[in-house]
């Protein structure tokens, strides 16, 4: 219970009075504040679900199975309409007495029959895939097409987790299609389904990894962002066509021309229909959520018809679609990211640090970017939906995986944002657009445009970049207004993702460009031609290694992928979320503790047996693979780092008493 | 200066108005049992449900294995589901007095005729909770909850008139005592009751009688975990 004096707003209002003659005039701040939406205190704040009701009413769902409503998102009161649903992460509201939710086991309906703003009614659509006791089997959404269809996604289990096969929902398979790493134990984990308003379940497409972000564009097409891992080689946003097989090779056991395991990873390559924008891993996050569509008519800025996908990490990523010869491809920014470097990360240590580079090639992006002034983006970005008034909504829950649940909105100040606005491929090069007058002579600056390519390969362990190579750019034409330039480009091959980065470009105020950084997916050329080469192995040779050890690039990897479990100090402990459970009877997951000594210890283990548990993940254990994340001369280095700065034997006490 | 000092008004003015703001009690509606969570049950399906039909009286219900898993006095804890990174089953309290094992106990036709359950529902009525479920394309409705005097389980199936005769089967149980009305006992254990019927069962612990608790208001479920 909260006293509050009923005089307080009065003295607030005299406040913002007297201080806004003072902001007059000042041409500063952001384009895009960060607001925080306070929550009550007896809702758990891990937001997995966001959407509002056709009269503007926002509607939240949460882990832990409630539905909460508001009228006041800035104030409140809220209203808990449902609750004891099943990790529910997808809600769609018809009206404040009808509300859609994907929980774990079904698409459920929940009606106020009475009118009382309670749900009394919780009737099941549609439940018809398998589904085990396994931690990681989550059902993804929520969207609906034109048609009224209800478009959701089911997720993969993991296996660092047990699954119980006595009482699963059938049907259910543990044979593996290839080597995933995770497998699809029961139809239709890996699939995209559709759901009629009856309640009829058609599945749509095959190959997902963990999609767990689905939606649909204005114009009625379905996209899904898949999460990268093994042959995932990078996190992706994939326009969905009946039929369709992505890539992950587990689901396919559940289509009905399935025959057995299919061993060549040439055949699967073949079947696999490539996404249309990818976003690579480190620089644009690792963990993409939900797509959506800015349709708020310039309400929130100048990306009307752009994508915004949230991201587990402190990223919001931005995408622009074209469609070229009869498909979708485009390119993806960052839009709002938390500070990135290495010093940012050493700055949040643990469960907290979701800063993001992490992840493949995450260490090129180590230079500090300055943070946000004001309220700072929180990690867990999975749902996001936009307002009526055309702020945009993010709600957030890291669900274990690391701190910093709850809902945000960002707003647009106003301000014209200094940013890329589109790239847009040319018969022979790109051209760029922006939001604002760029400045003439930087835009004409050869020297500004540092473009460069490179692919991902498909195969069973992930890939890191391979094929990378700088740009020549062989003309450069500005716009006469300053608001685009055209880049011909000497060799424009479809197959590649091509890489900008103008960190020199400023406006024609001198403003720079808040993200100078974007990722064109060039899958094909306006004349249709698409990439004819291998995807299972690298046209280029890699830079072979000098094989000498680097203990500075041993410990930037040590900062980026395993201080967050492993500890600055390297004691390991508990894993972030885990340790919630303290007192709950529940042994905490706990990672290696290198300053452990002993045969059994973890440094007591061989340089190659250290290498292939990096690289392929311990046995039993939740610690993922990184061979698909870091390469052999990384691995190498991070071990080397772990020798030396946790390996030394410390002298014991009588030790130091014989000296 | 001038900026950082509106941004400190600002800031002052901002946190004085917002605080902590919580739900309205006028604006909730009555928590009222039984209540109905999803998770992770021991010895369940996935995705099973504990009910609570009181504070001190809740049970398993089990939509794939068909029927009530557990009942126990006490209450549930939901901790080791709700909060953990690679989710356990939730605690049931030790004081169960009431288990069913046998996969779908309630065939329709005949006593072994196949039985393809689909789980359609519930619902809430006034101290009641009513799970809805097919047998067969048959749709049936079972009732639970806790008796007026709160020494029993209340489970109360509604059958189809389509789906011929219903039969039963009752498992004996060693902590409380099973009565079943509406049909008769065929045989050791399996009941028959006629389509378009009733099945009224009552499940009472024989040690003590559960303490029946008034339905109080209440701001928050007593299974959630504080959020503060």
């Amino acid at each position: 219970m909260s006293a509050t004096s009923p005089f307080i707003p009065y003295i607030s209002l005299a406040f913002v009075l007297a201080v806004l003659p003072l902001c007059a005039g000042e041409d500063s701040g952001n384009s895009y504040e960060i607001e925080e939406i306070h929550l009550p205190r007896d809702m758990n704040p891990e937001i997995s679900g966001v959407a509002f009701t056709p009269g503007g009413r926002l509607v939240v769902t949460n882990r832990h199975g409630d539905v909460w409503f508001t009228d006041h998102p800035s104030k409140g009161p809220w209203q808990r309409f449902a609750f004891g649903l099943h990790e529910p992460v997808g809600i769609l509201a018809v009206s404040d007495r009808e509300i859609y939710v994907t929980q774990r086991p079904e698409l459920t309906r929940l009606l106020d029959t009475d009118g009382d703003g309670v749900a009394d009614r919780y009737e099941t659509v549609n439940d018809d895939w398998c589904m085990t006791d396994n931690w990681h089997e989550f059902t993804f959404g929520l969207h609906r097409d034109k048609k009224g269809n209800f478009l959701l996604a089911v997720g993969m289990p993991d296996m660092a987790g047990p699954f119980n096969p006595r009482y699963p929902r059938l049907p259910l398979s543990e044979i593996k299609v290839q080597k995933e790493q995770k497998p699809s134990l029961g139809s239709y984990q890996g699939w995209v389904l559709s759901i009629s308003p009856e309640g009829k379940m058609i599945p749509v497409a095959s190959g997902f990894r963990q999609p767990a972000g689905i939606g649909i564009s204005p114009e009625g097409e379905v996209f899904v962002t898949d999460q990268q891992g093994d042959y995932i080689a990078t996190s992706t946003l994939a326009h969905i066509k009946p039929g369709g097989f992505y890539g992950y090779p587990a689901s396919l056991k559940w289509r009905e021309d399935y025959h057995g395991p299919i061993p060549d990873i040439e055949t699967l390559a073949a079947m696999r229909i490539p996404e249309s924008v990818s976003l690579p891993h480190g620089a644009l996050g690792g963990s993409p959520g939900e797509p959506i569509w800015d349709t708020t008519g310039g309400k929130f800025g100048p990306f009307e018809g752009q994508v915004f996908i949230g991201d587990f990490t402190k990223l919001i990523s931005r995408v622009f679609l074209e469609k070229v010869a009869g498909e979708y491809q485009g390119v993806a920014f960052p839009f709002i990211r938390d500070a990135v470097g290495l010093e940012a990360i050493q700055a949040n240590s643990g469960a907290n640090n979701l800063t993001i580079p992490a992840g493949k090639e995450g260490l090129k992006y180590f230079r500090d970017t300055p943070p946000r002034s004001g309220t700072p983006l929180r990690p867990g970005n999975m749902r996001m939906v936009f307002s009526p008034d055309g702020s945009l909504y993010s709600g957030q829950t890291t669900r274990g995986w690391g701190k910093g649940d709850g809902l945000q909105r960002i707003v647009w100040s106003g301000r014209d944002p200094v940013e890329i606005e589109a790239i847009r491929l040319t018969k022979d090069g790109f051209d760029i657009s922006f939001t604002t007058e760029m400045d003439a002579a930087k835009l004409a600056a050869e020297e500004t445009w540092k473009l460069s390519r490179f692919r991902y390969l498909y195969l069973p362990g992930g890939s890191y970049r391979v094929d990378e190579t700088d740009c020549r750019i062989t003309s450069i034409h500005p716009a006469a207004d300053g608001r685009m330039v055209s880049l011909k480009i000497e060799a424009l091959d479809p197959g590649y993702i091509y890489e900008f980065e103008p960190w020199e470009l400023v406006s024609s105020t001198g403003k720079p460009v808040e993200n100078p950084l974007a990722f064109y997916t060039l899958n094909r050329l306006l004349d249709g031609r698409r990439f004819e080469g291998p995807l299972t192995r690298a046209l280029l040779k890699e830079k072979p290694s000098n094989g000498e050890i680097n203990l500075t690039a041993g410990a930037q990897v040590y900062s980026a992928f395993c201080m967050i479990c492993h500890q600055a100090d390297g004691r390991g402990g508990a894993l972030p979320g885990s340790e919630a459970s303290a007192g709950s009877g529940v042994a905490p997951l706990a990672a290696a503790n290198f300053r452990q000594r002993g045969p059994d210890s973890p440094l007591a283990k061989s340089d190659e047996d250290l290498v292939r548990i990096v690289t392929h993940g311990p046995e039993g254990k939740p610690m993922p693979p990184f061979g698909g994340v870091l390469n052999q001369e990384q691995i190498r280095n991070v071990i080397a780092y772990l020798r030396s700065a946790f390996g030394k034997t410390e002298p014991s006490p009588e030790q130091e008493s014989v000296k | 200066m001038r900026l950082l000092l509106a941004t400190a008004c600002l800031l002052i003015a901002t946190s004085l108005t917002q605080g902590e703001p919580s739900a309205n009690p006028k604006q909730r509606a009555e928590e009222r049992y039984p209540q109905v969570f999803r998770t992770f049950m021991p010895e369940a399906g996935p995705s099973a449900f504990a009910v609570q039909l009181s504070p001190n009286l809740g049970l398993c219900y089990d939509p794939l294995r068909g029927g009530v898993n557990q009942i126990w006095k006490g209450r549930i804890d939901l901790t080791p589901t709700n909060l953990a990174k690679i989710n356990q089953v939730a605690a049931v309290p030790e004081t169960v007095f009431y288990e069913e094992r046998l996969v779908q106990p309630l065939h329709l036709g005949a006593v072994d005729a196949p039985v393809e359950r689909r789980f359609k529902g519930y619902r809430y009525e006034k101290d009641v909770v009513i799970f809805e479920y097919t047998i067969n394309g048959h749709l049936i409705s079972e009732s639970l909850r806790m008796t007026s005097d709160g020494s029993s389980v209340e489970r109360i199936f509604r059958l189809p008139k389509d789906g011929g005769e219903a039969f039963l089967s009752v498992e004996s149980q060693s902590k409380s005592k099973v009565s079943v009305e509406g049909g008769s006992e065929r045989s050791s254990g399996v009941w028959a009751f006629p389509a378009g019927g009733e099945i009224r069962m009552f499940i009472r612990p024989l040690d003590v009688i559960i303490s029946h608790q008034p339905v109080k208001r209440r701001t928050s479920s007593p299974l959630a975990h504080s959020c503060s």
